[in-house]
């Protein structure tokens, strides 16, 4: 007989109890599988963004002169900038509207290298004037094609007065993020002649590429103190502390995941624990009775051990499946809550390699003592006290 | 009456035995205790925040602004100025009308404590800002004078950030400004803010125009006569809500989230204990097999040890809820939670948590429910016991 068979066995020898337990198991990783995927969804939202970026917009909420690029550009540790006017314009429905980035074509696809488009269709975007790629996501939604030529209305108003713009859509780009917002890239040019803003030349953000993460804080220090006395002082950001502050504003969120994650594992501690010690208490003399066949003490505790363990695993595999499904929806939900988070909807291998390193120290803890006393157990005891 | 002594009786037995099953007995207690404990903590952080998200919306306010969302909107002098006048608005004892047109701008504000950048709102206030909004008061300092360079700070933006003591200053476009006050605002958003003067705001930033106008309504009905008025003027494009709605619509997302989050929790770990619950309850029946079929065999009837089950597992049960409820009061009763209102705003709200009565009885009554749920599927197994099979 092996052992395999014996630990199946004593599983379906209450065959309730067993699929109690492993219920009761798989509700506690599912619980951990999804609070881990909202964790996680704090942290990779971190992590997608770009640390060698830096987003330096004006200090005062300021638009800052494009003259400035220039003084940019000479500093040491900038690898390339990009700059962007806003546009904010809606298509035929006023309460679905999304920002136009105006800016330099190439310059731009090539600092916000995560924005793909083709070499063709950035060759044309660099010849039309009035050239606009449309985010996918918003060309579908509207059914916009490529070559189609639409009026945007917006708040800018032009220099004729109306607060129409006419664009030719030249190309379609995928977000970089699924959360992302919409949006849409236009030429600088266009925006700039065009808007009935006395001053002209004036920016709101300039994209600064470091030649190197580490460089980008020191980078972004020098461009500060390069026009802290001027009219137009800047305010530079790594996008990644931009999307930390971001993150922070949502309150300690992992602070409370994790404590329910504590509470669970030690409700579910005890379940196990309960439930094997049980098991051993009913199975002394059967356990006496092995030890009387040859079995040593240390198979008889690897045999309580496998037993928590094929409990605790297969509680652990069903409930952090379940997770992952539900995670799929789940991550959508925050999608829709906050931009910031919603950067995954999947549940990473890391956490369910995780919930199941958990499943095998629940296993030892939880079977601990009984395994312990099961070992150490003396067949003439265990034979006596059932007579 | 037999029947109600004998359920009386046995029940009796079995709590009695109820120590000797302590191991086992102790699982209902703790997954409810811990589905309790959950629950109670989720749903205090739901209720903390809608709380504090809506209060601060007057009905007898409304706001009035010219695009979609309070940063992008723009109001004119001149259309301020009509807002103002409109019918339904509440005039003070000096005849100006209750109201404060107000400009939401950002500023860059180095942290004292981190030595990091952060983006401080400063809000632009009238002179009846005060009026409008009695909430709104000093605890600390003085209140700016227009045309000076000074502000005030709300309580919770002081906490959060460092160097926003009285005395401090914060580099404006035009300069220095100096905080000369610290006030509250009953844990509202405002709090999360710079307050200053309006016109001297809108100078140092070179703005022309406003945010938004709010303005006191002369009570809560008055708001169909400003909106009609508002709507039908033909150069005004403004939206007029309530204020009561516009915080309810922007905090509305969380607000939901955060509730859900709590059921959601709620639910799920309440099912995993319903099964631990079975198993402690068909563990209680097998060692009271004996027991019960005597009971049988001497004349007790079915109901009687039917009842003696559910009692004990509700007891446990209320036991669980109760240690939940408790641990939940030590850990967060009296906690303070900082968090913004809505994503893409600089409104923050700041409230305690407080684990009241409601909450501490949903929570009970998901004790209850788990409980129940274990006890009917034992009770049923208790019942269908042998009297001949178990007596062997």
């Amino acid at each position: 007989m092996s052992f395999w068979t014996l630990v199946r066995a004593e599983l379906w020898r209450r065959p309730e109890r067993t699929i109690f337990t492993i219920v009761s198991l798989v509700v506690g990783f599912f619980l951990f599988g999804l609070l881990q995927g909202v964790n996680a969804a704090f942290g990779t939202a971190m992590a997608q963004t770009h640390a060698d970026r830096l987003m330096v917009g004006g200090r005062f909420g300021n638009s800052m002169p494009l003259a400035d690029l220039s003084q940019i550009e000479r500093l040491p540790g900038v690898k390339q900038v990009t700059w962007l006017g806003l546009l904010p314009a809606y298509y035929r429905d006023p309460k679905l509207s999304f920002l136009i980035l105006a800016s330099d074509p190439a310059r731009f696809f090539s600092v916000m290298a995560d924005y793909k488009i083709s070499a063709v269709t950035l060759n044309r975007f660099v010849h039309t004037r009035t050239g606009l790629i449309v985010d996918d996501k918003v060309a579908k939604r509207f059914g916009l094609r490529v070559g189609d030529q639409v009026n945007l209305n917006s708040p800018v108003v032009k220099r004729d007065g109306s607060r129409s713009w006419t664009f030719d859509i030249v190309g379609l780009v995928s977000r970089p993020k699924q959360a992302d917002p919409p949006f849409a890239v236009m030429n600088y040019t266009y925006l700039d002649e065009n808007r009935a803003d006395a001053r002209g030349g004036m920016v709101q953000w300039f994209y600064v590429q470091a030649v190197a993460p580490e460089r980008a804080v020191a980078v972004g220090r020098s461009i500060d103190s390069l026009f802290v006395n001027s009219s137009a002082p800047t305010f530079s950001q790594q996008e990644s502390a931009f999307a930390a502050q971001s993150v922070a504003d949502i309150g300690d969120a992992k602070l409370f995941t994790d404590s329910i994650i504590v509470a669970v594992f030690f409700a579910m501690l005890f379940v196990t624990g309960n439930v094997i010690f049980e098991s051993v208490r009913e199975r002394t003399s059967e356990l006496a009775v092995l030890k009387t066949f040859g079995y040593s003490d240390t198979r008889v505790l690897m045999l309580i051990e496998l037993e928590a363990l094929t409990l605790c695993l297969s509680g652990a595999i069903a409930g952090l499946t379940l997770a992952a499904l539900a995670f799929h929806f789940v991550g959508r939900v925050i999608t829709s809550i906050s931009s910031f988070l919603a950067t995954t909807n999947t549940l990473s291998a890391r956490i369910i390699l995780t919930g199941l390193g958990f499943a095998v120290i629940l296993t030892f803890v939880a079977a601990a003592i009984p395994a312990w006393s099961a070992k150490r157990l003396t067949v003439a005891h265990a034979l006596r006290m059932r007579a | 009456v037999n029947a109600l002594k004998q359920i009386a009786v046995v029940t009796a037995v079995a709590i009695e035995a109820l120590p000797r099953r302590l191991g086992t007995s102790l699982i209902v207690v703790i997954g409810t205790a811990t589905t309790v404990a959950v629950l109670i903590s989720a749903l205090a952080i739901a209720r903390g925040f809608t709380g504090a998200a809506t209060q601060s919306g007057s009905p007898n306010r409304a706001i009035v602004l010219g695009g979609t969302n309070e940063s992008s909107s723009a109001i004119t002098r001149a259309d301020a100025a009509i807002i103002m006048d409109a019918p339904g608005v509440e005039h003070g004892p000096t005849g100006a009308p209750i109201a404060s047109a107000e400009t939401l701008l950002t500023i860059a504000f180095t942290d004292f404590h981190t030595g990091q950048d952060a983006s401080l709102p400063i809000r632009g206030i009238g002179l009846q800002a005060f009026a409008l909004r009695p909430e709104t008061k000093l605890i600390a300092g003085r209140r700016f004078e227009p045309g000076r360079r000074e502000l005030i700070v709300g309580r919770s933006l002081e906490a959060r950030v460092g160097g926003l003591t009285i005395g401090s200053e914060v580099k404006f476009p035009d300069g220095n400004w100096k905080v000369v006050g610290i006030f509250s605002s009953g844990g509202g958003p405002y709090e999360s803010e710079l307050l200053a003067d309006v016109s001297s705001v809108m100078n140092a930033f070179g703005q022309s125009s406003f945010n938004d106008v709010t303005v006191r309504l002369t009570n809560p009905t008055a708001f169909a006569q400003f909106n009609a008025a508002l709507t039908s003027t033909p150069t005004l494009t403004v939206k007029p809500l309530r204020e009561s709605e516009f915080y309810a619509a922007m905090s509305g997302p969380l607000s939901r989230l955060l509730d859900v989050t709590a059921y959601g929790l709620g639910f799920i770990m309440a099912f995993g204990a319903v099964f631990g619950a079975l198993n402690t309850m068909f563990s209680t029946v097998r060692a009271r097999r004996t027991e019960i079929a005597t009971l049988r065999a001497i004349g007790f009837g079915a109901p009687s040890v039917i009842a003696s089950v559910v009692v004990e597992a509700l007891l446990l049960g209320l036991i669980g809820a109760l240690i939940g409820a408790l641990a939940a009061w030590l850990i967060i009763d009296g906690m303070s939670i900082s968090t913004m209102v809505a994503t893409g705003t600089s409104l923050h709200v700041t409230f305690g948590l407080e684990v009241g009565w409601k909450i501490v009885m949903t929570g009970a009554l998901f004790a209850l429910g788990i409980a129940s749920a274990a006890a009917v599927f034992a009770a049923r197994q208790a019942a269908r016991i042998s009297i001949a099979a178990a007596m062997r």
